[in-house]
């Protein structure tokens, strides 16, 4: 579980966010343009801190300003979705994918496996010799998702995964990621200004405007209706 | 025509050549972790670093030559400290490299921290995330993508050091066999009215500096693909 309550002072104004996410839900945070929604992403995922408060995952701090505890990027196990992908462009899809490897604690045949799973997962297999640029935007998207998720991450970070695409492959993805987010049991968060894609996605939507929570929303799709689900606190 | 090739002094070629690539190595060393810093991180007094290290790309040569006469001339501060370790700079080969270096220094760095500038920090993230260090951020993602951008920095600088004239005169003079560089040997040679030589190291030294340049350039459309 994800457990998030911190502040950061942004240039507009001042960020403050209070969460908690189960395995297997949906957190999404809807907002317009410049809410301050990518910042909250950026300090789940360590690339910024927050000023105060903490940040827990499976009962971690990974943030703690009182205890001093900022664990550094790399030590999160955070898979992180970027808003263009960020696939680097002088590696191929393969390297793309392979690049966390290395950096695994354990890089025995389980991660084999889990690494071929991924591969069908999102269908790419047959892309894995070629560059990014040679990707259409929906494959780029999986590449990136595949490459997320080939960390063996134990939280999901997804920002505007769809902005970029065109309406079919938008539908066809958000299929796509509804069905597999069920197989990996971990919380994800998805940030999005689009309400189509938050609808769609989320199992808890929170409404973020100039850094501030102003609405938090309980979906009835949500797949573990009994239990306690992504609560704002 | 039929050239005597034996009359001419070919030490000039070998201590160009031998500058050049010491004084571009010289000046990555130190101008890619200068840019990196000065791209990453902002600090008191950081334009009065940028505003100086520019410098010798501004000044007249002979300024500069100058400058490193009186930093290490016998009497200079650095000068006179090796002078009592029994070491000398000026009139070597040594000061040759470092009147290179300097006045190449600042083409090597412009270019590196414009090329650490166009990477976008997306990728970096994207490394971080994905489990990288920052060292293994730097090496497997920042300078592979930087790298054009600083492959004309060395070309630039390596070409800079190869033509270096003014600065060099002043603290290496012009000792032929021990500090006469092309561009030296060609102003004295015409200067005496030895056609022969200036007309043979003008054609060495155009041939060799367009070839780079061909293949700085090829290789580029090459690796910029994407």
């Amino acid at each position: 579980m994800l457990k998030a309550d911190f502040e950061k002072e942004l240039w507009h104004f001042n960020l403050q966010v209070s969460f908690e996410v189960h395995a297997g839900q949906v957190l999404v945070l809807w907002g317009p343009s410049g809410a301050g929604k990518t910042t909250v992403l950026e300090c789940l995922s360590g690339l910024k801190h927050p000023d105060e408060g903490q940040i827990s995952l499976n009962g971690k701090l990974l943030f703690s300003n009182t205890g001093g505890i900022n664990l550094p990027s790399r030590k999160r196990r955070v898979g992180y979705l970027f808003q263009n992908y960020a696939l680097f462009p002088h590696m191929t899809v393969g390297e793309n994918i392979d690049f966390g490897r290395r950096y695994q604690p354990d890089k025995d045949s389980s991660y084999q496996r889990w690494w071929e799973d991924l591969m069908q997962a999102f269908g790419i297999g047959h892309l894995i010799n070629r560059y990014s640029y040679q990707l259409s935007g929906g494959e780029k998207q999986r590449v990136a998702l595949a490459r997320a998720m080939a960390v063996r991450p134990d939280l999901l970070l997804l920002d505007e995964p769809f902005s970029s695409l065109d309406h079919e492959t938008k539908l066809d993805l958000r299929r796509e990621l509804n069905a597999v987010k069920k197989t990996w049991d971990i919380p994800v968060v998805l940030v999005t200004h689009d309400r189509e894609d938050a609808d769609a996605l989320g199992d808890c939507i929170i409404t973020i405007d100039h850094g501030q929570m102003i609405q938090s929303q309980r979906m009835q799709t949500a797949n573990k209706p009994n239990t306690q689900i992504c609560n704002s606190l | 025509m039929n050239i005597p090739w034996d009359l001419i002094d070919w030490y000039p070629i070998w201590l160009s050549i031998k500058v050049a690539f010491l004084s571009a190595g010289v000046v990555a060393v130190l101008a890619l972790p200068l840019a990196r810093l000065m791209e990453k991180y902002n600090f008191r007094g950081r334009d009065f670093v940028e505003a100086f290290v520019t410098l010798p790309l501004v000044l007249p040569p002979s300024v500069v030559g100058y400058g490193l006469l009186v930093l290490i001339g016998r009497r200079g501060l650095l000068g006179n400290f090796l002078h009592n370790m029994g070491l000398s700079l000026v009139f070597t080969w040594w000061a040759v490299v470092l009147a290179a270096s300097v006045v190449a220094f600042p083409l090597m760095y412009q270019s590196a921290r414009g090329a650490f500038a166009s990477v976008n920090p997306d990728y970096e993230k994207a490394a971080r995330t994905l489990g990288a260090g920052e060292l293994a951020v730097f090496f497997r993602v920042t300078l592979p993508l930087a790298w054009p951008g600083i492959l004309s920095g060395l070309v630039l600088s390596f070409a800079r050091a190869m033509g270096e004239f003014g600065a060099t005169l002043m603290v290496a003079g012009n000792i032929p066999g021990r500090t006469q560089t092309i561009p030296l040997a060609i102003y004295f040679a015409v200067e005496s009215g030895d056609k022969l030589t200036a007309n043979t190291l003008v054609g060495i030294i155009s041939v060799f500096c367009f070839a780079l340049i061909l293949w700085v350039n090829r290789w580029k459309q090459k690796y910029q693909q994407y």
